[in-house]
């Protein structure tokens, strides 16, 4: 009894969601985080539901399904707009012409209560890899780490590009599902010393415009739209600046039905004042003169135009720009990017989605 | 006595932290605040409920020692300041130096809460905090001996009795806004939060949940609570102040240092680690000599 009235006190918190957003759905989910009962978060350690919206690509799958075990008990997934992809206790789908906050409030208090089943782990909690470590430790092999344990290669020194200082360089790979850092579908493999960035290599491209038309939004190259799409990407990297109360500000006047210029100004003022645009460091990934971070950020906010993106009559490559920055001013280049660029400096096949970024570039362009 | 207010000062400042860092997150963003007072409470619920998830081969040991660590050193650090005119748990004759030390400490429990989850971004939070805060620390001490230049001692009470004709905030006016910066940094808040910042998913509690997190949470405002009652009584003459008890008028003073501080966390962008160093290190640290200077001629006879 005691249990069920303190399951119940906690319910009424803001329930902690890890958005998977598909093609079409960011626009949706970042309508969400304007209701105060629910809390978008950054990691899946701190949600209890899994709300995975819009059409994924099946390279993506398994991404998600590594996720849904990272969230702690209890937890449960809600499909929005999309085919479940597992069938599992507790999971709710939710069509797209409904507004999902109600099922996720009832479900997390279901959860919390235990009226609702939280649900279990869908991959087996083993190594994907085999060991194949030298020693106990992955040690013997080359030098002194040479072993590959469980798949992944032991850190080891590594010329550095920036300072000279050695350190054990690791690889790792970053999204597609890390909502708070990257555009939905992007996934990069990094190579780190410390915090600072060696090598990047895209995996997969982010979700394209055209597919937001095709689920339904609102094309980008209508005005009111592409006005909305850049004050969520200055809502992004204000987010990255820890100026989480301005972001969510600009993501309300996004979500209104007319936005006006001059509600606009009271934004970039204060994202100037509070020092948004100099704690960007000057020219980063400058792709053509002027055309830098900075700019570009301010541009979001009606500030400027950044002006052409090429460079020597090309467009950079994503993985040119990132070596030699720390992983912070890494995040902060890739959100300064509107996502039609983003897709052209991402260029990568899948087997399942031809790369469309350039025929999407030129209907927005 | 002194022993019990001081633990009713940390624990009950720290819920009202707690809701006051909510209150300014809903303000500053616009959303309602009504029944904000309940909601640190209900999250903490939450948090008791939900899953205390691991990692692949973490140190689990000082992952579980971390918060405990960072709760630890709030609450020594609270226990040089007099809370009254006599109402001190320990009033050493070297109390800013005690304090210094739990500071300092400060980046040793971070640093592990980051290290021990064996995982890329608490890792990297985890190195950040030790490179920025390094800097963070230095400048606070410069600032607290300023501090404790008129009182002719290193004893917090003391430092409090030398503020009775004017406070430290008028003479020393540099050091208040630079010991603000190392609450920021001492409580991960805002430009100063390297260890649990947005751009690496929250940094060293990205992998944590449930009752781990909460005890984090706790210690970060617990130290926010016993970094503001130190602001207070180094810079706003503590416990001093009329008609009303001692006691009285630190929580006050407390209470506006820790809202200054939430605020600043608001209103105030978080620039890279290494544009921070160059920050700290070409224009607060010299800023800090300068009060110092400032502070020595002034206490000359």
């Amino acid at each position: 009894m005691a249990m069920k009235v303190f399951a119940k006190f906690a319910s009424a918190a803001p329930v902690p969601i890890y958005p998977a957003a598909g093609s079409g759905a960011e626009a949706a989910l970042d309508a969400l985080s304007l209701d105060p009962r629910l809390a978008l978060v950054s990691t899946p350690r701190h949600a209890s539901i899994l709300l995975v919206a819009g059409n994924l690509r099946d390279c993506d799958r398994d991404a998600l399904r590594r996720i849904h075990d990272q969230l702690p008990v209890p937890r449960a997934t809600l499909w929005w707009e999309t085919e479940p992809l597992w069938d599992a206790r507790g999971s709710q789908f939710v069509s797209a012409d409904k507004d999902p906050t109600d099922s996720i409030l009832k479900l997390h208090r279901a959860l919390l209560c235990g009226e609702s089943a939280s649900e279990d782990d869908l991959q087996p909690d083993e190594p994907s890899q085999p060991w194949r470590g030298k020693g106990e430790h992955g040690q013997g092999g080359e030098g002194m780490m040479g072993g590959a344990p469980y798949g992944r290669p032991m850190a080891m020194t590594s010329l550095d590009i920036r300072d000279g200082l050695q350190l054990d360089s690791y690889t790792a790979r970053f999204g597609p599902f890390l909502p708070a850092l990257l555009p939905p579908g992007l996934s990069i493999e990094f190579t780190l010393q410390g915090d600072v960035v060696q090598a990047a290599s895209v995996q997969s491209a982010p979700y394209s415009n055209r597919e937001h038309a095709a689920a339904g939004y609102r094309l980008a190259s209508n005005a009111r739209s592409m006005t909305a799409q850049r004050l969520r990407l200055a809502a992004r990297l204000l987010d990255l600046l820890d100026l989480r109360a301005l972001a969510h500000r600009c993501r309300r006047l996004a979500n209104q039905t007319t936005i006006k210029r001059e509600a606009i100004k009271p934004l970039l003022t204060a994202a100037r004042r509070a020092g948004a645009f100099a704690a960007i460091p000057p020219n980063l990934a400058e792709i053509a003169p002027g055309n830098n971070a900075r700019a570009r950020f301010r541009s979001f906010l009606g500030e400027g135009d950044p002006g052409a993106f090429h460079r020597h009559g090309r467009v950079l490559r994503l993985a040119e720009l990132l070596p030699g920055l720390e992983l912070g001013e890494v995040f902060l280049v890739i959100n300064s990017f509107e996502p039609h660029l983003l897709m052209r400096m991402s260029p990568v096949k899948t087997d399942d989605q031809p790369h469309k970024g350039d025929e999407a570039d030129e209907e927005n362009e | 006595m002194a022993v019990l207010f001081t633990i009713l000062f940390l624990f009950v400042g720290t819920a009202m932290a707690a809701v006051a860092v909510r209150a300014a997150a809903a303000m500053f963003a616009g959303f309602p605040t009504a029944k904000l007072i309940a909601m640190p409470f209900r999250e903490a619920a939450f948090l008791l409920i939900q899953q205390n998830t691991s990692t692949e081969r973490p140190d689990a040991l000082n992952w579980k020692l971390a918060p405990a660590l960072y709760f630890a050193l709030a609450a020594v650090a609270i226990s040089v300041v007099p809370l009254a005119k006599g109402i001190v748990v320990a009033d050493l004759q070297a109390g800013i130096v005690l304090w210094g030390a739990c500071e300092s400490l400060v980046v040793v429990a971070v640093f592990l809460q980051g290290w021990s989850a064996n995982s890329p971004f608490p890792l990297i939070g985890a190195y950040r905090y030790a490179a920025t805060g390094l800097s963070a620390m230095l400048i606070s001490m410069f600032v607290l001996i300023g501090a404790a230049l008129p009182a002719e001692s290193l004893s917090v009470s003391a430092i409090v009795e030398a503020q009775r004709p004017v406070w430290n905030v008028v003479r020393q006016p540099l050091g208040l806004p630079l010991f603000i910066m190392l609450g920021l940094s001492l409580s991960l808040r805002g430009p100063f939060n390297y260890a649990d910042a947005a751009d690496l998913a929250g940094g060293t509690v990205s992998e944590v949940s449930g009752p781990s997190r909460l005890c984090w949470e706790v210690a970060r405002l617990a130290t926010l609570v016993s970094f503001s009652a130190m602001a207070a009584s180094a810079f706003l003459g503590g416990y001093l102040g009329p008609v009303l008890p001692g006691i009285a008028w630190l929580i006050l003073k407390s209470l506006l240092i820790l809202i200054i501080t939430i605020a600043a966390g608001h209103l105030f962008a978080r620039t890279t680690p290494s544009r921070m160093m160059t920050f700290q290190w070409i224009v607060l640290l010299p800023l800090s000599f300068l009060g110092l200077a400032v502070a020595g001629l002034e206490a000359l006879p």
